[in-house]
């Protein structure tokens, strides 16, 4: 795994504002970043796959052990959603993808820090910009990234399966959000999904119905959300969540393995797993940690202890309880810049990375997409 | 998986689909005109795709921004949402009319 300096394309921001692109640029400087390209072996790209399975694998037999043991109170999630969440599970309800962060520096094996199983973005990024990159740039090199074949027939066994509008939701006023749900909707539309897009606070709920209903009144009843359980459980529709009909996209179940709850639990369940770390709900004895939100996002409100002293922090709106990681540093190349491998999954393949990279150890919201090949 | 060979089948999203919510609607002209461009690129919305991405128009979102107003056109972060939105109306209950606003307000920023 190498880090490369390149030439950037010109008018580069007009091609990637082109595919859907246009949050390439953050406080002036690029979030899209193609000055610089990251190179793996044909190797680690068999060991990001390999470990990304591992890990799916390991995910679900989590979710059983959670479930089965009744361990949802360690997820902060309250009582009136477990038997929603359970019958999700049961009822195995379909995911749509997930993106698990990985430490790996191209040697030994990728290590997890988290998974964003809920509402992964720096999609279209992955599965489109990176790829024409590639096509413009070094066509005879090729790419990890079947994201976009992967979330077709992921959609198409949606579709066949779940007849009808299906919605797409997010926040009003975000643009990476609008353009990730729009990307997958693009895709559902090729599937062969019918479709509509409404902004989550625009989603009506009909008291007489009991239903979760659209602008015109017509009711919901199959949504993609680019919005986290987690808080759609305590905004005041949450309680209608159980008694409606709608069926979500990522499922109820994903709110088991986006909470950084689970982390201490695959730990327990995998000790020494080589694609672990180790984790804990309680502060780790050796006093080498980083402290996690249960709830924490985009690298917010971590703390990094080394020998039991505040090493490093970050700001953000995430209180709360937190869960206990063994620090294990991003690699950091040309002693400068920290990547983080985040690998993808979409309807159970393994199937792309994106590369994060910053100047911080900590991997936030502005840390700069870069692409890669082998 | 691959790759070589791969091949992005990507449609062009209606711009009507892309420009929701925008200040100004599309006219009659404009989506007729949309409408010709989704069906000659994706066959319409609901079939599978065949062309590339950019294998349409170049510019589908006719050179506007096609996100919301107000939106800022950068990643927005944990700033993006001002949590106003449970005071329309969602305490309603009536049969006929939905409450609305009754998700969003817990919102810090969703990007992750």
């Amino acid at each position: 795994m190498r880090r490369h300096q390149t030439q950037p394309r010109a008018d580069w921001q007009k091609i990637v504002e082109s595919q859907g692109m246009y949050y390439h640029t953050a406080d002036g400087v690029p979030y899209w970043d193609e000055s610089a390209y990251y190179e793996f072996t044909p190797g680690q790209i068999d060991t990001l796959e390999k470990a990304t399975y591992a890990l799916d694998q390991m995910c679900h037999t989590a979710v059983e052990h959670v479930l089965g043991n009744n361990l949802l109170e360690k997820f902060l999630i309250p009582s009136e959603y477990h038997q929603y969440i359970r019958d999700s599970w049961e009822e195995d309800e379909h995911s749509v993808y997930g993106r698990f962060d990985l430490a790996y520096d191209g040697s030994g094996d990728p290590k997890l820090l988290e998974y964003n199983a809920d509402t992964p973005t720096a999609l279209l990024e992955a599965a489109v910009i990176q790829w024409h990159w590639l096509k413009d740039n070094f066509p005879h090199s090729d790419q990890l990234n079947s994201i976009h074949e992967r979330l077709l027939e992921v959609w198409k066994v949606l579709g066949q399966e779940r007849p009808g509008t299906m919605y797409f939701t997010s926040l009003s006023g975000c643009v990476e959000d609008y353009m990730t749900v729009n990307y997958l909707r693009d895709v559902a539309i090729q599937a062969g999904c019918q479709t509509a897009h409404i902004h989550v606070e625009d989603i009506g709920w009909n008291a007489g119905r009991r239903a979760f209903t659209d602008k015109d009144e017509k009711p919901i009843q199959n949504c993609f959300k680019l919005y986290p359980w987690e808080w759609m459980q305590r905004d005041q529709f949450g309680p209608h969540l159980p008694e409606s009909r709608c069926r979500w996209l990522e499922p109820p179940w994903k709110a088991i393995l986006s909470n950084k709850a689970i982390l201490p639990i695959l730990w327990e369940l995998f000790p020494e797993n080589p694609y672990l770390l180790e984790a804990s709900f309680e502060p780790l004895p050796h006093g080498d940690y980083v402290r996690k939100p249960i709830f924490g996002r985009e690298g917010a409100n971590l703390q990094v202890f080394k020998q039991g002293k505040l090493f490093l922090q970050t700001d953000g709106p995430y209180e709360g309880p937190a869960i206990y990681q063994e620090v294990w540093p991003l690699p950091c190349f040309d002693r400068k810049y920290y990547a983080c491998t985040g690998s993808w999954i979409a309807g159970g393949w393994s199937c792309g990375i994106g590369i994060r990279e910053d100047e911080s150890l900590v991997t936030g919201n502005l840390s700069r997409f870069v692409p890669h090949l082998f | 998986m691959n790759r070589l060979t791969k091949q992005i089948g990507l449609v062009l999203i209606s711009s009507s689909l892309i420009l929701h919510g925008c200040e100004r609607s599309l006219t009659k002209e404009e989506k007729k005109k949309e409408e010709e461009q989704a069906a000659a690129t994706s066959g319409g919305a609901g079939t599978s795709g065949t062309h590339g991405y950019h294998s349409g128009p170049s510019h589908f979102y006719y050179g506007r921004s096609p996100y919301p107003s107000g939106t800022t056109g950068i990643r927005t972060g944990t700033s993006s949402f001002s949590g106003t939105s449970t005071s329309r109306g969602g305490s309603r209950s009536g049969t006929s009319v939905s409450a609305r606003g009754g998700f969003g307000a817990a919102a810090h920023g969703v990007s992750s």
